[in-house]
């Protein structure tokens, strides 16, 4: 019973963090209709200026969160104008930006190589005090917790932005149809460079938890993160942000529980649900809706 | 170049591939006109309507506005600047609301409150007869629902040109009258307008002044009265024979 219910809650701190790890990737593909394959790498990259927050100032991440987000926003916002409008001029958006963003991966993984070396790195569990924290009986790492707590709220700020702002409207509308936002004045170059902005940033701040709850930090780590990422936004429906939620969650359930019952799987069975959702409904669990939202 | 003219289209060619859509189509609006552009299937009308709004770009020839260039923006530039349009089968943001979709079209692409939106909404919604509908998904609304939509959206732009294509395609007979009444309504608060039409019923309740297109160029120019009576255009309409 103990391990059943273990799992059971270990699933939703994952599902939480994994939200927000993909989210980022569906923002994008639904808003530009072009996939960054460089996703998992600025996750890294906020994961890095985390650690480094940590050590130098003694940052714990919930304060290195009002670093990290403004300035991958600024990334975001500066890589957007060279790389995604030259894409969508393309004959095809789609794969020029799988091509173009592998690219981008790979360079920002050397550049990572180069700044932080290959050895793996963490953030330490005592950057919260207390270290553990009892919640319902269960007792469990305060980092956990609070990684939970930034993703919800992370969450609930993306559905504000999409759903009760002006902004968020027009970013909508550009997701169900672009020529007929562009007739209603609808500028896409400014909404879609927000909208990267904010999938860099939200990556990024995923990175800077991601040592507590997943993977520790390398240059490689990157690619795992894409992975699942991709994984995650085609289970829940690709082009729909919020969709998102519910692929973390089957994806998280998956892996929690085989993690605890059959370790060895835990890497195998999330992949083995992708590949019946993709057999059984192509277009996802909420696939249905992923233009109308 | 005369100074008064609200938009001047200048002998403009599109081609697709070898077909040559429109083969150097010149016209011209003054403030207060309401042109009728009509003509058989494949004419070219739609075709100039893109042309226009920025779908498509010329190959030759000019479009001004005001005395403006504007045949090299983008769409979104040129709604801006005072030109909008319906599509003759409306896209509107289907998984939106009614509310939303209006919201989006008095935005304008600034990133403003939508509670300051309000009042114009409201007015717009009443105008095009959908108050009752605000809250339902576009996706869900009638064919003619749709259009009346599509026009209000144009509308909450507040377009200086309107460009409306083939409004009344798809409608009954009530449904169409009701579209002309609201284009009436539509003329007080445009600069010019231009109405794009297959139904030559519906064209007369608008417009007296035509311009009719027959395989990418314009074959007569004028009132609507005379164009039943053109040889060429009775032709085009009607057959070489005279027809029935």
């Amino acid at each position: 019973m103990s391990l059943f219910v273990d799992a059971f809650v270990t699933s939703i701190l994952y599902a939480a963090f994994f939200s927000i790890a993909a989210l980022g990737l569906n923002l994008v593909f639904g808003v530009m209709r072009i996939v960054n394959l460089a996703h998992g790498e600025f996750l890294v990259m906020g994961s890095y200026l985390a650690i480094a927050l940590a050590d130098s100032y003694g940052f714990n991440p919930v304060v290195s969160l009002a670093v990290v987000v403004p300035v991958f926003l600024a990334i975001g916002l500066l890589l957007y104008f060279p790389l995604v409008p030259r894409l969508q001029k393309s004959g095809d958006p789609e794969m020029s930006s799988f091509i173009l963003f592998f690219g981008v991966s790979y360079a920002m993984e050397g550049l990572a190589v180069q700044l932080f070396g290959v050895s793996y790195q963490s953030l330490q569990y005592n950057l919260f005090k207390p270290i553990h924290v009892e919640i319902l009986g269960y007792v469990m790492p305060t980092a956990w917790v609070v990684t939970a707590a930034v993703s919800v709220a992370a969450l609930a700020l993306v559905y504000f932005y999409l759903y009760r702002t002006g902004l968020g409207l027009q970013t909508r509308a550009l997701m169900i149809n672009r020529d007929e936002a562009m007739a209603n004045g609808v500028n896409i170059n400014a909404v879609s460079a927000i909208a990267f902005g904010f999938s860099i940033a939200l990556a990024a701040s995923a990175g800077v938890f991601s040592s507590f709850i997943s993977y520790p930090t390398s240059p490689s780590i990157g690619d795992t993160f894409t992975l699942i990422s991709f994984a995650i936004i085609i289970i829940g429906a690709l082009g729909n942000p919020l969709a998102t939620v519910v692929g973390a969650v089957v994806f998280a359930y998956a892996y929690g529980y085989t993690e605890i019952y059959a370790a060895n799987w835990s890497s195998i069975v999330p992949f083995i649900i992708l590949i019946a959702v993709i057999l059984a409904r192509p277009q996802g669990l909420l696939g249905r809706k992923a233009r109308e939202f | 170049m005369d100074g008064g003219a609200v938009l001047e289209v200048n002998g403009i060619v599109k081609r697709f591939g070898s077909l040559e859509a429109l083969g150097g189509v010149s016209l011209s609006l003054q403030s207060g006109d309401i042109l009728g552009l009509i003509g058989p299937n494949g004419s070219g009308k739609t075709t100039l309507i893109n042309v226009v709004s920025g779908l498509l770009y010329p190959d030759a020839g000019s479009l001004l506005l005001y005395g403006r260039r504007i045949d090299r923006l983008s769409p979104h530039r040129r709604s801006h600047l005072g030109v909008n349009r319906t599509f003759q089968i409306p896209h509107p943001f289907t998984g939106l609301t009614v509310r939303e979709n209006i919201d989006i079209s008095l935005l304008f692409g600034r990133l403003g409150n939508r509670a300051d939106l309000d009042q114009r909404a409201e007015d717009i919604l009443k105008l095009a007869g959908l108050s009752e509908f605000s809250e339902h998904k576009a996706g869900n609304l009638n064919t003619s629902q749709k259009k009346m939509l599509d026009l209000a959206k144009a509308l909450a732009t507040e377009p200086k040109v309107l460009l409306v294509d083939e409004l009344a395609a798809g409608l009954n007979t009530s449904e169409a009258e009701a579209v002309a009444r609201l284009l009436k309504e539509v003329r007080k608060s445009v600069d010019a307008m231009i109405v794009v039409e297959h139904v030559m019923n519906f064209i007369k309740r608008v417009t007296e002044d035509v311009v009719v297109l027959d395989a990418g160029k314009v074959i007569f120019s004028g009132k609507f009265i005379d164009a039943v009576k053109d040889s060429k255009v009775r032709e085009v309409y009607l057959g070489k024979a005279g027809g029935t």
